[in-house]
């Protein structure tokens, strides 16, 4: 046995409710453990206690039980002992890499454990090597991809040569290309077995084959159920493990069939083109496109192809170097990091802003407050609220003047599973009022399950626009910086074996087309 | 790595730091100047473009028009003016002392660039650690925040896109004050929270766990750092004594 809790309830700071209750849970030596259960179950909690984190760095209540890890009391260990046993791997790439170059940063854990320099000369070598960090890997962390940056976060941790390793959502801030490139690291690793693992993530369909066993916290933060991958996924049809499996299109084709968009133009823009100041290309080139109300649009494309230029520019916050965009009602304008647009002290105060600067409002605040699920915190401060409740802020009180175009930036990134369907559901209801509603993202789950059109970028200009399934389709999606999610490729394996499997369906193929993945047992 | 490049930065930090409580201390535009060819000529042995070298004077001589007009002027107000042009008093006295302030100006400024310019961040910081007694859980967290300084630039725009995009529409002295403490607020959150996280992140990687810390870049002292300082300290003194020797050598002790 590695680690073992038993009765553990631990509650962080200033909250009511414990993030772990109660919890039993066993991970064994050289086990590959997937951690899931929905944002705010307690899944970071309880990677931090592993570590050691939690009691000795951060501080936290431990109401009670115990935890053992490598037959270790946490609490009485050292945090040296502790972050020897247990390397974690956090989501953001950008938050935990401390020095500006590749060698420093794998060094710095080692020099911590003051180690002489001539071992972390081998260790370093040896650590690249296996997260494929080769001599053409750039020396700067900061010209670095946010893939090979978290590859670089990985090499670090492994170069202090820990029993176990924590993966802690390590694709969830990543594009598609990013997300495949720490994926295939963690197959690397996992495949070699020198090692426990314990994965905690949302995308699950590429990591499921590297898996031995599956636990899932539920959201009181007591264990709801664990067993081998094919029970969890395949036995069980409750609702647990309906949040498990990746959304990859429920009904996706039969829907689009249903609705047609409405016939009234409320955006088209003409031959647009940016430049940023100082930049040497235009940002966005000649795109040239109609929005109709009750349409949800996807611009997708890699970073830099222009996409949230293309948005701003709709929404007429950039105004084009050349070219015209011309919009019938207003636009409102989610970003990606919500917070930078936060003004108001309370989250009523936030979604009721529209009205203190004299804009119409065109729905009841509180109404929508509640349709999010924010009434209870109308009072919080904004910066208070966790991730997905930012968002949904956002959201609320950009709707809050009922505008003709809704254009969203990345609104799935960072965002667990849960949070996105309920984005979903809002999004199709927004449509359903006739609201025009732009996705700007590189999430293809999102585009497959709830977008009526794709517009693809590349290099500023729109390379491709038409259904979301017919991109999926395209052989050269490379070339947008797209990655169709492992699920939509087990989709496409049963169906050459099978004709009858329909190319996009709904989430009980999902998990037929899983059951075709035999674990690999090394 | 030219010769400047492979000093130890705390040694180059201190002679650059003393160079610069000199110059403070001087009060005639001559000898600042010729500490300014010698700037000059430092950064160009650290590998410096010529054009790179003129693009930082520039910044820092329209500093120094401000500094002599103001001071001519200024002073033309307590003692006798020299010159009168148009409505404009200037005093010769006045002159000198604001030349030598922009000049001096420039100089430290260029000494600082040139060590920032051949100075890698991350031996500074060790050098400091292991030379200056700094105490390592100041500079890596230094370090850490280092990386985040380009990012805030960008930051900062993107808060004022959001905000301008919520309505948020400044109106008056006021409400530019306003909003600029609420855009502040804003980046602050966000730094506090990045900052967190990277501290969780150390700590996650033992930092300050274990009794001992090592070092994967050793910063020796070399007997080259030595000849260094010995020849600025010559420099120095040629300088000051071909100033005197040209009779223009001022200092605030008179």
């Amino acid at each position: 046995m590695f680690a073992r809790a038993r009765s553990l309830t631990v509650r962080h700071i200033g909250r009511k409710r414990p993030a772990l209750r109660d919890l039993d849970f066993d991970w064994e030596e050289g086990e590959r453990l997937l951690l899931l259960g929905p944002s705010g179950a307690g899944k970071s909690t309880l990677a931090l206690c592993l570590d050691g984190l939690i009691p000795h760095a951060l501080d936290a209540h431990w109401e009670n039980g115990t935890l053992t890890v490598g037959g270790r009391d946490t609490r009485s260990a050292t945090l040296a002992e502790l972050t020897g046993d247990v390397g974690v791997l956090f989501q953001d790439p950008e938050t935990q890499l401390v020095m500006l170059e590749t060698d420093d940063e794998i060094a710095f854990g080692l020099e911590n454990l003051g180690l002489p320099p001539k071992e972390m000369v081998e260790r370093i070598a040896e650590a690249r090597a296996s997260t494929g960090l080769g001599p053409e890997t750039p020396r700067r962390l900061d010209t670095l991809s946010g893939g090979t940056k978290q590859r670089v976060a990985l090499a670090s941790l492994l170069a202090m040569r820990p029993r176990a390793l924590v993966l802690d959502e390590p694709t969830a801030n990543l594009d598609p290309i990013g997300a495949r490139e720490v994926v295939t690291a963690f197959a690397a690793l996992a495949i070699r077995r020198e090692r426990s693992f314990l994965v905690i993530e949302h995308r699950i369909d590429p990591l499921l084959r590297f898996i031995d066993r599956v636990a899932v916290l539920g959201d009181d933060g007591r264990l709801a159920l664990a067993g081998d991958p094919e029970n969890v996924f395949m036995g069980r049809a409750d609702e647990p493990a309906d949040l498990l499996v990746e959304r990859w299109p429920r009904g996706a084709s039969a829907r689009r069939d249903e609705r047609a968009p409405g016939r009234r133009i409320t955006v088209a823009a003409r031959a647009v083109a940016y430049r940023y100041r100082a930049a040497e290309r235009e940002a966005v080139n000649d795109a040239s496109l109609e929005l109709r109300e009750g349409e949800i649009a996807a611009v997708v494309g890699a970073n830099g192809a222009g996409k949230s230029t293309l948005g701003l520019l709709l929404a007429g916050v950039l105004r084009p170097s050349r070219g015209a965009v011309e919009v019938t009602g207003d636009v409102a304008y989610v970003f990606q990091y919500p917070e930078r647009g936060f003004l108001a002290a309370t989250v009523r105060d936030e979604v009721r802003y529209s009205a203190t600067i004299g804009r119409r409002i065109a729905r009841d605040p509180d109404a929508l407050l509640e349709r999010f699920g924010l009434a209870r915190l109308a009072e919080a401060n904004p910066h208070s609220l966790s991730h997905g409740e930012k968002r949904r802020l956002s959201v609320a009180s950009a709707l809050v003047t009922s505008p003709a175009v809704l254009i969203l930036d990345e609104p799935t990134f960072g965002q667990d599973l849960r949070n996105t369907r309920e984005l979903v559901s809002i999004l199709r209801e927004e449509r359903d009022r006739g609201t025009t509603v732009v996705l700007i993202t590189h999430d293809l789950s999102l585009v497959a399950e709830v977008a009526d059109r794709a517009i693809a970028m590349a290099g500023g200009a729109i390379g491709f626009d038409g259904s979301p399934d017919r991109l999926f389709q395209r052989p050269d999606l490379a070339r947008f910086g797209l990655a169709l999610p492992a699920a939509a490729g087990a989709f496409a394996r049963a169906r050459e074996r099978d004709p009858a499997v329909p190319p996009l369906t709904g989430l009980d193929a999902a998990r037929g087309a899983l059951a075709s993945l035999v674990p690999v047992r090394a | 790595m030219n010769v400047l490049a492979r000093r130890d930065p705390t040694v180059k930090l201190a002679v650059v730091f003393a160079i610069s409580l000199l110059l403070i201390l001087i009060v005639d535009p001559v000898t600042p100047s010729l500490f300014l060819v010698v700037a000059i000529g430092v950064a160009l042995a650290g590998g410096t473009r010529p054009a790179t070298i003129l693009r930082a004077l520039v910044p820092l001589s329209i500093l120094g028009v401000g500094f002599v007009w103001s001071n001519a002027v200024f002073a033309a107000t307590q003692g006798p003016a020299t010159w009168t042009i148009g409505p404009v008093h200037a005093s010769e006295s006045g002159l000198r002392f604001g030349l030598a302030i922009a000049i001096r100006g420039m100089a430290i400024g260029l000494f600082s660039l040139a060590f920032v310019w051949t100075t890698d961040p991350t031996d500074l910081v060790v050098s400091l650690i292991q030379h200056a007694r700094v105490s390592f859980r100041i500079g890596y967290p230094l370090l850490a925040g280092y990386r985040f300084l380009p990012f805030f630039t960008d930051e900062y725009a993107q808060v004022r896109l959001a905000r301008r995009v919520r309505g948020a529409v400044p109106r008056g002295p006021l409400g530019r004050a306003r909003e600029a403490v609420g855009e502040l607020v804003t980046l602050l959150s966000d730094a506090t929270r990045r900052a967190t996280r990277i501290a969780i992140a150390m700590d996650a990687r033992a930092f300050a766990a274990a009794t001992r810390r090592t070092y994967y870049r050793e910063t020796r002292l070399t007997w080259d750092d030595a000849l260094f300082v010995l020849a600025a300290a010559v420099t120095t003194t040629a300088l000051l004594v071909l100033s005197a020797w040209l009779g223009s050598l001022r200092t605030v002790l008179g």
